[in-house]
């Protein structure tokens, strides 16, 4: 049967492909998580290499279920062309630095045994990572804490923010002080400079990957390029809409893992649109379901895209249609672009939030555990920033921790006899009558400032 | 997106003519039709040029015989649609008699349309690109504005059409003229390849008398030489089934010469050029054959390797055979190595959908599994019917799936629908 001419761009090319569009990601997390915690003496020279040790188990594991697979249903050739190591490989990618391995190696097995489910390579409606991904988050987010997702470095010098992983990207709006402020300026957020998952940092490589596999004809450029330009669109819209700056849309598109998402996962060939009217629609989808996510406070790009991957089948349909009847496929063109504006304007009125008026306090992050909400806050005092994190129960402050001050000692020691934080705490709703410490007042008058400021914050939500 | 398919060489530019056979097997066949009434007699000598059968229906196309001699025999012989056709055997004597006829000369220009349509059905010309249909009917309907000459290959490695027009330039332009005068058609576009750069300067040496023939390039991609995006290229214009719904006719470089010598010297359509190509052929050349000649003939003298695939056709839509032999529509023989692509599995990379150039998502089509009723309304929803056969989707697979025969066969289970 003919013809008897074939193209020489086979599977394994785009699986080559991939791989070495990933390469340089790999090697910059390993230089950004590893290298630089170990030059500064923090981890052993051993311990430098557990990510690339976490990325041959995890693609072992997705092996070794499939090759069991293949052999109980004795498809013998089966396992040569399944790709079955992809699975773990990008789930080791997507998971934070010090996930232990045990999480990896059932994850890894889910996220294979996802594929198998439906009948094994180019035939899963999931991204099977994402589906392990997935379960990781729902069984082990105990076990996942902030903590895992800093390099030992970051942990060191960054203080205790929230992460900007697409695990807990859940604040969608806050202020420039919030959001940026702790990481740096987005310079950072673009190189990838950032703590995160282990590969998703660098936006900037993620650009250049996708570069690369749109000229080599790996993936399917528009569904990338589509998400990305929806959630920019979007976010600008909420940003106008909000007064804040033109930093906002470029955080949202260099956080959370999204460009990673994009290039990467939901570009995946069998679980995205075969169409070119399809993956448009898909790119578009997904840019409005994350956006939608982030700010109703759920997971963002790896939901998103198991939830496009749902109607894949759908959007190809459309897609199909458009290529005999270009007209009735604008009309769905319209559709999503009347939806993208209405849900930025409904984004944008749910969350309005008042900046600080303060400029000499900070809110570094939010975090709610269980039923109490930590802030973690700055406030100038006398000889440079007072850090503190404020825990907050039933709208009431149960405790104030200072994690780290400048100010001068024996003036610091006074305000600690004096026991003024927790007279702060005591007087929390009438701090106006709360005298300040004399022979400290700048400090102690930070402080109350401080909390006043936090008190403010808590109530404006 | 665009497809390049890597440039061919043929090793020896020359004509080669190859006019000898011992023996013809004619094809009863026209087109793809084998309904043919026969006209002749085991034992019955037969000269060149006569006609030995007649098919039947609306297209009364003869079919005539390429050398002087004897009628042997009625034989079961490969053709070029991969399928067995009955032929006329005929020993050849050598002699070249043709029935007296034959080189009538005149000018070529000084036909009515009644004769002109009535010379081209006699001379039995057909589509000489490959789907053989019967010229004169391309040419009956008055409303016609333009005619596109197609100087495109359909296919990578074909060079037959090339190397007709390298020769016989002036002739065709005189043809072209000509039939622009009897069909009072306003204009005449000859389409060539970008890239052809040769051809395009032989044609413009000559064109300059010629006011209605203009030459327009274009890119050099598969399938250009398909009438509708050839079309769609030079003219733009789109149309729902036959080009003349635009006023448009489209022949190729040898059907063109074809008419050329029915109009000159009455002479029919016994003989034609074709490209012998492929790796196991030492001698790739364009070789001018009667209809009739064994191809393995032709290919020992070309000094083909021994178990090599023989294809009837282009490397693109091609089809495997043995025992064949030359018909009207034939315009490429390959002799390639033995060699198999082992299909994978299907990774939706949607590469098939891109290249598609009737617009179908062949990657949906091959994963619609039919069972039940309703599976057949998803089958038609993905139009299957409008496959052209082109087999871009299975060259580009990266899996190596066979992804045109998949589509071929959800067009033949709605045609069982039907």
């Amino acid at each position: 049967m003919g013809p008897f001419l074939r193209s020489k761009y086979k599977t394994h090319r785009i699986m080559i492909n991939l791989l070495i569009a990933l390469l340089p990601l790999i090697i910059f997390s390993i230089y950004k998580n590893c290298y630089i915690p170990y030059s500064h003496g923090m981890i052993s020279f051993i311990e430098m290499f557990s990510p690339i040790i976490s990325i041959i188990i995890a693609s072992l594991t997705s092996f070794i279920v499939e090759a069991i697979y293949a052999l109980i249903l004795k498809k013998k050739n089966y396992i040569k062309n399944s790709y079955a190591f992809f699975p773990g490989l990008f789930l080791a990618l997507i998971l934070p630095l010090h996930t232990p391995i045990y999480i990896l190696v059932i994850g890894s097995a889910i996220a294979s045994i996802s594929k198998i489910a439906f009948g094994g390579f180019g035939k899963n409606i999931f991204n099977p990572a994402l589906v392990g991904y997935l379960f990781i988050i729902l069984f082990f987010s105990s076990i996942l804490t902030t903590d895992n997702y800093f390099s030992a470095y970051e942990l060191d010098t960054i203080s205790k923010a929230t992460p900007l992983t697409n695990a807990s990207m859940v604040t969608g709006l806050g202020s420039y002080n919030e959001l940026v402020k702790p990481y740096g300026d987005l310079s950072n957020f673009f190189i990838g400079t950032i703590p995160g998952s282990f590969i998703e940092t660098s936006a900037l490589l993620c650009l250049v990957a996708f570069i690369f596999l749109s000229l080599t004809k790996t993936i399917k450029w528009r569904i990338p390029l589509f998400y990305v330009l929806t959630v920019f669109v979007i976010t600008l819209g909420i940003s106008r809409l909000l007064g804040e700056g033109i930093y906002y849309p470029f955080f949202h598109i260099l956080s959370g893992g999204l460009m990673f998402g994009a290039v990467f996962m939901a570009t995946d060939p069998v679980t995205s649109c075969v169409t070119p009217i399809g993956q448009t629609l898909q790119g578009i989808l997904l840019g409005l379901i994350t956006v939608i996510f982030r700010f109703t406070g759920v997971e963002g790009v790896a939901f998103s895209i198991l939830i496009v991957n749902m109607f894949v089948i759908f959007l190809d349909k459309i897609g199909v249609q458009s290529r005999f009847n270009f007209i009735k496929s604008i009309i769905w063109f319209f559709l999503i672009c009347i939806v993208i504006m209405i849900s930025t304007i409904l984004l944008a009125s749910t969350r309005r939030v008042e900046g600080s008026s303060d400029p000499n306090f900070e809110l570094i992050s939010k975090e709610k555990v269980n039923n109490q909400t930590i802030y973690n806050v700055s406030q100038k005092g006398y000889g440079g920033k007072i850090k503190a994190s404020v825990t907050f129960e039933n709208g009431k402050i149960i405790s104030i921790e200072i994690t780290s001050h400048h100010e001068t000692a024996n003036r610091y020691q006074l305000v600690l006899d004096e026991d003024y934080i927790n007279k702060l705490i005591v007087n929390q709703n009438d701090l106006e009558s709360l005298d300040t410490v004399s022979s400290a007042t700048v400090t102690s008058n930070a402080l109350k400032k401080m909390i006043t400021n936090v008190l403010e914050y808590e109530k404006s939500n | 997106m665009k497809v390049k398919i890597d440039k061919h060489k043929l090793t020896n530019d020359k004509l080669l003519v190859y006019n000898k056979p011992k023996k013809v097997y004619i094809p009863l066949i026209s087109g793809n039709d084998t309904n043919i009434t026969i006209l002749v007699k085991k034992g019955e000598y037969v000269y060149k040029g006569s006609i030995i059968g007649k098919r039947k229906g609306d297209f009364r196309i003869p079919i005539h015989s390429s050398v002087s001699g004897t009628v042997l025999d009625f034989e079961e012989k490969t053709c070029f649609n991969g399928e067995k056709v009955k032929c006329v055997v005929i020993e050849n004597d050598f002699k070249e008699k043709i029935e007296q006829k034959l080189s009538v000369k005149r000018s070529i220009n000084k036909y009515t349309k009644e004769e002109f349509l009535n010379l081209l059905m006699e001379n039995g010309i057909v589509g000489l690109g490959g789907a053989g249909f019967p010229t004169y009917v391309k040419y009956e309907p008055k409303n016609i504005n333009t005619l596109i000459v197609n100087a495109v290959e359909c296919e990578p490695y074909i060079t037959s059409d090339h190397i007709l027009a390298k020769q016989k330039c002036e002739e065709i332009l005189e043809a072209i003229d000509a039939i622009l005068e009897i069909n009072k058609i306003k204009e005449a576009i000859i389409a060539i390849k970008k890239e052809n750069v040769e051809l395009k300067q032989i044609f413009d040496n000559y064109i300059g008398t010629y006011l209605k023939i203009k030459i327009k390039l274009v890119p050099n991609v598969y399938p250009m030489g398909w009438e509708r995006k050839l079309i769609k290229e030079v003219t733009h214009k789109e149309y729902d089934k036959y080009p003349i719904e635009e006023g448009i006719v489209v022949n190729n470089i040898s059907t063109i010469y074809a008419i050329y010598e029915a109009l000159k010297y009455n002479k029919p359509l016994i003989e034609r050029i074709i490209t012998f190509s492929g790796e196991n052929l030492q001698d790739k050349r364009n070789v001018l054959v009667k209809i009739g000649t064994p191809v393995s003939e032709v290919l020992e003298q070309l000094k083909v390797k021994e178990n090599s695939v023989i294809v009837a056709g282009g490397p693109m839509m091609g089809k495997k055979v043995e025992d064949l032999v030359v018909s009207a529509n034939m315009n490429c023989i390959l002799a390639l190595e033995h060699k198999i692509d082992i299909p994978t599995i299907c990774l939706k990379c949607g590469k098939c959908v891109e290249v598609c150039p009737s617009k179908l998502s062949p990657v949906l089509i091959m994963r619609t599994k039919v069972k039940k009723d309703k599976d057949i309304n998803k089958l038609k929803k993905l139009h299957p019917e409008k496959c052209i056969e082109c087999g871009l989707c299975s060259y580009i697979c990266p899996a190596n799936l066979l992804v045109r025969e998949r589509v071929k066969d959800a067009k033949k289970i709605l045609r069982g629908d039907k």
